[in-house]
């Protein structure tokens, strides 16, 4: 592969900043869907639409990196980087998908409570993808997505125990939404790894 | 002439039941299973024993017919009370009209002009057929059975569903609001399912829609 000597560091920032906005997007339909099932007003093949866009940007981050002599940040930052936020679309698309696939037909309020974590984890994400040029702002987004991360492994927790409260629920709904919840504390999960990965670039470069 | 507790059980199979004593509730759950158990009989923890057998009625025996006793025993989820008190043949009739609760399916329910028909698997308005799904109209007959009563979610659960609802599930609210809205397409105002937030839901007949009959 041809290495270019002239730098297109501006194109990494904008190839982040598209993925941040994927990201939340995915996050925020997927929310509704949780919310409005059995008659949402969002198929999942619209977050799968989400999910392609962000492997196309993941795969262009690759390509930039691998034809550029000059990167904005360490090859392998951006590396991490550009793979934890793939991810987090990834596992949003999953939770998601499982609506369909285990024929879920009503919410339960502790996947609406995580969806609604979710997204405000992503829309911190998307703000720090965001910042990437200057740094501004990064720091405070990062320790808001870990106060997330640990509301949201709460609300897990809370949420798995209570499918195994009765011991006469049905196996049914436990098999399906102990798989969702576990899903869904993932992508939340995914975020915090997202935000170490912006956390290294920001020291390094402060 | 009363029933003596210790009498019970060969009462019954005089009377050509089959019965089966059991010592503890896992033992009662597996019979149920077996498919051939119509009502239970139990002199303690109707609500437990009630969950592990779920539609299988139970009937509570308690040891003197005081008003607060049967009460209790109501109040703890019996589907009938027994007492020494009664003689024979109250208590076989009971103990009979108990088991054709399941074995026939429950009788009707009616509120006003509305009817709804388990066995027949149909709801009525004026004798006019409701499209209904099955479970819509499982959940119509509870709310209707209980004569404005407010039914609790977890209850409707259990009794529609057949387990008990894991907290936070809105399964219950998701058909209670399909079925609201399909009695106010196909009824209109005399009929409505109210909500008692945080609690569950009751219905309400309008009473010219009650006296009109």
């Amino acid at each position: 592969m041809k290495l270019t000597l002239i730098p297109r560091t501006t194109e990494f920032y904008d190839l982040f900043a598209s993925a941040g906005r994927v990201t939340h997007e995915a996050a925020r339909l997927t929310e509704i869907r949780f919310r409005e099932i059995p008659d949402t007003t969002v198929p999942h093949a619209r977050v799968k639409e989400l999910e392609t866009e962000g492997d196309a940007i993941t795969r262009q981050i690759f390509e930039l990196l691998n034809t550029q002599y000059v990167t904005p940040f360490d090859r392998e930052d951006i590396y991490d980087l550009a793979r934890a936020v793939d991810d987090v679309v990834d596992f949003v698309d999953e939770a998601s998908d499982l609506l369909d696939i285990y024929k879920i037909d009503a919410p339960m309020d502790q996947a609406v409570a995580q969806c609604r974590v979710l997204v405000e984890a992503t829309a911190e994400l998307e703000r720090a993808l965001g910042s990437l040029r200057s740094l501004n702002g990064v720091h405070d987004s990062i320790v808001e997505i870990k106060r997330l991360e640990d509301e949201g492994d709460r609300i897990a927790r809370d949420a798995i125990a209570s499918l195994f409260e009765d011991e006469d629920v049905s196996p049914r709904t436990m098999i399906r939404w102990k798989d969702v919840f576990e899903a869904l504390e993932r992508a939340i999960d995914g975020c915090e790894t997202a935000a170490h990965a912006v956390g290294n670039i920001a020291v390094k470069n402060a | 002439m009363g029933v003596a507790p210790g009498r019970l059980l060969e009462l019954l199979e005089a009377a050509g039941h089959a019965v089966r004593a059991v010592g503890v509730l896992g033992e009662a759950e597996l019979a149920a299973r077996s498919g051939h158990v119509d009502a239970a009989v139990t002199a303690s923890e109707p609500e437990q024993l009630k969950r592990r057998l779920g539609t299988i009625p139970v009937a509570v025996w308690v040891p003197a017919a005081s008003t607060e006793a049967v009460a209790d025993a109501l109040a703890a989820g019996a589907d009938e009370v027994l007492h020494p008190g009664m003689g024979r043949r109250e208590l076989l009739e009971r103990l009979g009209a108990l088991a054709r609760r399941v074995s026939g399916g429950e009788p009707s329910a009616e509120a006003g002009p509305l009817r709804v028909d388990r066995e027949r698997g149909e709801a009525t308005w004026h004798g006019r057929r409701l499209a209904l799904t099955a479970r819509e109209r499982d959940v119509l007959h509870e709310l209707v059975r209980v004569d404005g009563r407010t039914v609790r979610r977890e209850h409707l659960y259990r009794a529609v569903w057949g387990y008990a609802m894991a907290r936070g599930d809105r399964t219950v609210d998701v058909n209670v609001k399909r079925l609201r809205d399909k009695l106010a397409a196909q009824i209109g105002n005399p009929v409505a399912i109210e909500t008692e937030p945080g609690v569950g839901y009751r219905l309400a007949v309008a009473a010219d829609a009650v006296t009109a009959l």
